[in-house]
């Protein structure tokens, strides 16, 4: 096999919130694991291994039930930050397979690789397998699958066994499609699919069988483009991941912070590392991501997103803390590490405040200012200057301060 | 009795003067000076030493409200301290004392 007529690869981990803790654990590789919920929410299975579904666990049961049937299943917690962060190194190792990466979904686990144009730089496939199963860790066991479109080469690579590569050359794509089950089709709603088997289609040749114009009316644009990709119309593109700017530090605690105090303090540093960065001079945040390691061995994950961009470290403390101090704001367990992110950089002209309204706020700020001090003192020690006699020869008649009533 | 509208404004203006707080209010100086009576430094209040007149720099008089109880008659000097400072000193002839003010 030198080079067929394919154009996309797809690497795609099953389970790949499992896999991640068998890349922490590797002794738990063929062990029975069962992905329960996050603290708050419901006690189910979300994702369970082959070994855990033929001892008869399945998603959706109640994890009470877990052991009873599979005594020696591990029951493990979400860890978004671990999966992120794996799917985040996996993504930097395939860049240097191929340089349009498309990143996965976490719950996905589907990485797509544009390959147009690499059979000059690897002449075989097989040498790009090597070179994709090189950039991948075996414990996520991979699975590859070649064809001319994404969805094809998704479809191939959950089709192929651990370790295997399975290749759909484009004039074989129909073939290779038709006898697989409608279900397939992700992009299409699970009412929808229960009505396309209602109407007897269960087969992607089934569906493929019918007028476009049919299929159009009867599903709308999403039936459409099921039609198209059944048909191995490959015309979605790779759509690489943009690079993006961003400032990161972290910080590791020999005793776990807990109050919303102690996380502060860490804020305040973090924020002090990262706006002290050169790349951030004369720049605004837009976003900013913590992330933490928990003393309960979980992980946690929050993206703040705010109203305006900031561009000083004091408007960004304000606005975290404003965030941490919301009801389950600080995470469910002591932090041992904790990592801040500052995304969305942009120019220092990204925050214009208006020229009335900034005078305004300056105004209600002082009213407020005063309300409190009249509150503390009984009265209110704020002063402005003011012209009594500025055409007087003498010059304490000029000007006078007068209590700023607010 | 409805009061006329200029009571009215001259009580407001009168209740007013409670707040105000007259800016640039004269501080008190004491002045230094020699064995022929020459004034030769100044002592500025809350300072720990004295400073030497290096040169007067400017000099004005002010003769105003002579027609009211309390007359002004100052007479005004600029003064280059020796470390460098332009302070603006009067002297209140009425009263025989001395003050410093920013013009």
């Amino acid at each position: 096999m030198l080079w067929p007529d394919v154009r996309v690869a797809c690497v795609w981990i099953a389970q790949l919130p499992l896999r991640v803790e068998v890349l922490r654990h590797p002794a738990w590789d063929g062990r029975p694991l069962v992905l329960g919920g996050a603290p708050g929410e419901r006690k189910v299975v979300q994702l369970c291994s082959p070994e855990a579904e033929q001892a008869g666990v399945r998603p959706g049961l109640p994890l009470r039930e877990v052991v009873p049937l599979c005594p020696e299943a591990i029951v493990l917690q979400p860890d978004p930050v671990r999966t992120a962060s794996v799917l985040e190194s996996l993504l930097t190792a395939l860049q240097r397979v191929s340089p349009a990466v498309e990143p996965a979904e976490a719950e996905d686990g589907a990485l797509y690789l544009d390959i147009r144009g690499l059979h000059t730089v690897y002449g075989d496939v097989r040498n790009l397998e090597r070179a994709i199963r090189a950039a991948v860790p075996a414990l996520l066991r991979p699975r590859i699958g070649l064809a001319n479109g994404k969805f094809a080469a998704a479809t191939a690579a959950r089709m192929s066994r651990p370790g295997e590569l399975r290749t759909v050359p484009a004039q074989a794509t129909h073939a290779f499609l038709a006898p697989l089950s409608v279900r397939l089709l992700t992009m299409l709603e699970p009412e929808t699919l229960d009505r396309l088997e209602l109407l007897g289609l269960h087969t992607i040749g089934d569906l493929v069988a019918l007028p476009f114009s049919a299929v159009q009316a009867q599903f709308g644009p999403p039936g459409a483009r099921a039609w198209r990709l059944a048909h191995g119309h490959a015309d979605e593109p790779v759509i690489a991941r943009s690079v993006s700017v961003a400032v990161h530090a972290g910080l590791r605690f020999d005793d776990p912070l807990g109050s919303v105090e102690a996380v502060m303090a860490a804020i305040d540093q973090l924020l002090a590392q990262t706006f002290g960065h050169p790349s951030l001079q004369g720049r605004s945040v837009r976003q900013v991501r913590l992330r933490a390691l928990l003393s309960d061995g979980t992980s946690w994950e929050r993206l703040y997103t705010f109203k305006e961009a900031l561009s000083t470290r004091e408007a960004a403390r304000r606005a975290l803390k404003s965030k941490l101090d919301l009801p389950n704001g600080l995470p469910p367990a002591p932090i041992d590490e904790l990592a801040l992110e500052l995304l969305g950089l942009g120019g220092e002209a990204a925050r214009q405040p208006g020229l009335f309204v900034a005078r305004a706020r300056q105004f209600a700020e002082i009213a407020e200012a005063a309300r409190q001090l009249r509150a503390r003192y009984g009265r209110v020690p704020l002063y402005h200057a003011i012209e009594v006699e500025p055409w007087s020869r003498i010059p304490e008649r000029r000007w006078a301060l007068v209590t700023c009533e607010v | 009795m409805n009061e006329h509208p200029r009571v009215q404004t001259m009580r407001a203006l009168k209740a007013m003067q409670h707040d105000l707080r007259p800016l640039n209010a004269p501080r008190p100086l004491r002045m230094q000076a020699d064995a022929h009576g020459h004034i030769v430094g100044v002592w500025r209040e809350g300072r720990l030493t004295p400073r030497r007149i290096a040169s007067v720099q400017d000099h004005w008089r002010i003769d105003d409200e002579w027609w009211r109880e309390h007359a002004i008659v100052r007479e005004y000097y600029e003064l280059l301290l020796d470390d460098g400072t332009l302070l603006v000193a009067y002297h209140d002839l009425l009263q025989d004392a001395w003050f410093e003010q920013r013009r």
